[in-house]
């Protein structure tokens, strides 16, 4: 089932972010949004997920779904280790050991079970957010700027245990990136948005072109969206 | 450098402490009238005098039950009516008018009620817990209201229990507010139990000794009971001071964060 979001306002007081969006992230694929900071993507993506409120408009399609968000911020428990904040979101559940181990395994932070968040560094800190997501099993997975601060390696290596696990069980994704390089790599959809208020500028059915092409028509389309 | 500070502040602290118990002394000397103000001396030898006496003992043990079981019924209570009122604004609206009451009464309205209400022993406890209650709830309450957001959100949208967000993220946030909202509640509880002591005046107990004191114009009794509090508070204020202290360590990732 896709995520239908029609005729969506929003605005934070004055300052209008949303004034008749329209967009629709299909099943089964990796959808990118690109856009220029403050643009609202972060915002979409609450809203999507029910912690932000919105003026008008509906959202159809995340209604009763597993939804595992990675945040912008990290939003990790300081109180809690590495290993309790990833089993944290299956807690009640069937497999944890195994299934923590297996995230924690392709975060590559094996090792660092019994770390506390503040003993890591920022980087390490985003793959615990990025566990905590994978281990949950979602319907829909909502990642914000999720590859953010890890290095060119490592990100690689993360980005495609991702992958992986993602083609055994394609779930919808969604994914807020400023890394043109991420979208190319990952996305099935690629939406730019342009302010303000926010509108999907151009779609991009990214499989049906190389690579090459791609990145420069994201570039072309990011630099009017600006 | 820093070991010579701390050294330099307990001697200060030494220091002080030895020029007030003078002042003490010379106003006992000028004076020259124990029933009005005995000297260091006489209340010391009056306190080694009571601890002769098997009664005494009984005394405190019971009148440090007291206190633990007023402020342990009013962490109980404090706690959980505060997690819910920090939770629920029509809880918190529901108790809130009861809560600023109590903590604007003045202790011996309490007292002097609990007289008409209740049997001279448990007197006491009551009061103990009317005056911590209002403190630990407050607090607590605070705790909840501050605790992260975007933890919370994130809860949400994970679909994490109710009882596993009460567990491991409200507790863990307010467990700061806790120790220090029971921190000051020792001192207040220990004060007041003693207060309703010498007033309701239960068999055994230390505010009891105190009202006989004054009845027999024994004030050096007075002052070497008035001491005991004051000793057996410094000790509860310094074991609950390291029990949080041993406790954010356990929390120091959490601790340090906060930074
Ligand atoms: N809670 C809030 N209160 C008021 N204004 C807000 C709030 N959250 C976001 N905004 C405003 O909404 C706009 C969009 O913010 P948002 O975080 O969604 O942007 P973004 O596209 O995610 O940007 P970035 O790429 O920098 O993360 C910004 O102008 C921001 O100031
Ligand atoms: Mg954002």
């Amino acid at each position: 089932m896709p995520i239908k979001v029609t005729d969506l306002k929003k605005s934070f007081g004055d300052n209008i972010i949303f004034d008749g969006l329209n967009i629709e992230f299909k099943d089964s694929r990796i959808s990118c949004v690109l856009g220029p900071s403050g643009v609202g993507k972060s915002t979409l993506f609450n809203i999507i997920s029910k912690i932000e409120s919105y003026n008008a408009g509906t959202i159809e399609g995340a209604d009763k779904k597993r939804i595992a968000y990675v945040f912008q911020e990290d939003r990790l428990l300081e109180w809690k280790t590495v290993y309790e904040n990833i089993a944290f979101v299956i807690a009640d559940e069937k497999d944890v050991k195994h299934r923590v181990d297996e995230a924690i395994k392709s975060v590559k932070l094996t090792g660092y079970e019994k770390y506390y968040p503040k003993e890591l560094s920022g980087g390490m800190r985003r793959r615990v957010a990025l566990a905590r997501a994978f281990v949950y099993n979602p319907d829909i997975m909502i990642l914000d700027e999720p590859f953010k601060g890890l290095d060119i390696a490592l990100k690689e290596d993360v980005m495609n245990d991702f992958y992986e696990q993602w083609k055994k069980n394609k779930f919808l994704v969604i994914m807020a990136t400023h890394d043109i390089d991420e979208a190319v790599l990952l996305a099935d959809d690629i939406f730019i948005l342009s302010k303000k208020p926010a509108v999907v500028k151009v779609q991009i059915d990214a499989k049906t072109m190389s690579k090459d092409t791609l990145e420069s028509i994201i570039r072309e389309h990011l630099e009017e969206a600006q | 450098m820093r070991i010579f500070t701390i050294k330099n502040s307990k001697v200060q602290n030494l220091i002080f402490t030895l020029f007030w118990l003078l002042i003490w002394e010379l106003a006992a000397k000028i004076i020259n009238e124990p029933v009005i103000l005995p000297s260091v001396g006489q209340a010391i030898a009056a306190m080694i005098e009571m601890a002769k006496h098997a009664t005494f003992y009984k005394d405190v043990a019971i009148s440090l039950l007291r206190v633990f079981a007023g402020v342990g019924l009013s962490i109980i209570i404090g706690i959980a009516l505060g997690i819910l009122s920090g939770l629920y604004a029509p809880v918190y609206r529901f108790f809130n008018p009861v809560m600023s009451v109590i903590k604007s009464t003045p202790v011996v309205s309490f007292i002097i009620l609990a007289l008409v209400w209740m049997k001279t022993s448990s007197i006491p406890v009551f009061v103990c817990f009317l005056m911590c209650v209002p403190i630990i709830w407050t607090n607590v309450m605070q705790g909840i209201k501050d605790t992260d957001r975007k933890i919370l959100q994130m809860c949400s949208v994970y679909k994490i229990s109710h009882f596993r967000v009460i567990k491991d993220v409200y507790l863990p946030s307010v467990s700061g507010y806790i120790f220090s909202s029971i921190a000051a509640s020792i001192g207040i509880g220990w004060k007041s139990t003693v207060a309703a002591e010498v007033i309701a005046r239960p068999e055994i107990s230390i505010g009891g000794g105190m009202y006989d004191a004054k009845i027999y114009l024994q004030t050096e009794n007075l002052f070497a009971l008035t001491l005991i509090v004051i000793v057996l508070s410094f000790i509860f204020e310094y074991v609950i001071k390291n029990l949080i202290g041993n406790f954010s360590k356990g929390r120091k990732a959490y601790a340090d964060k906060s930074n």
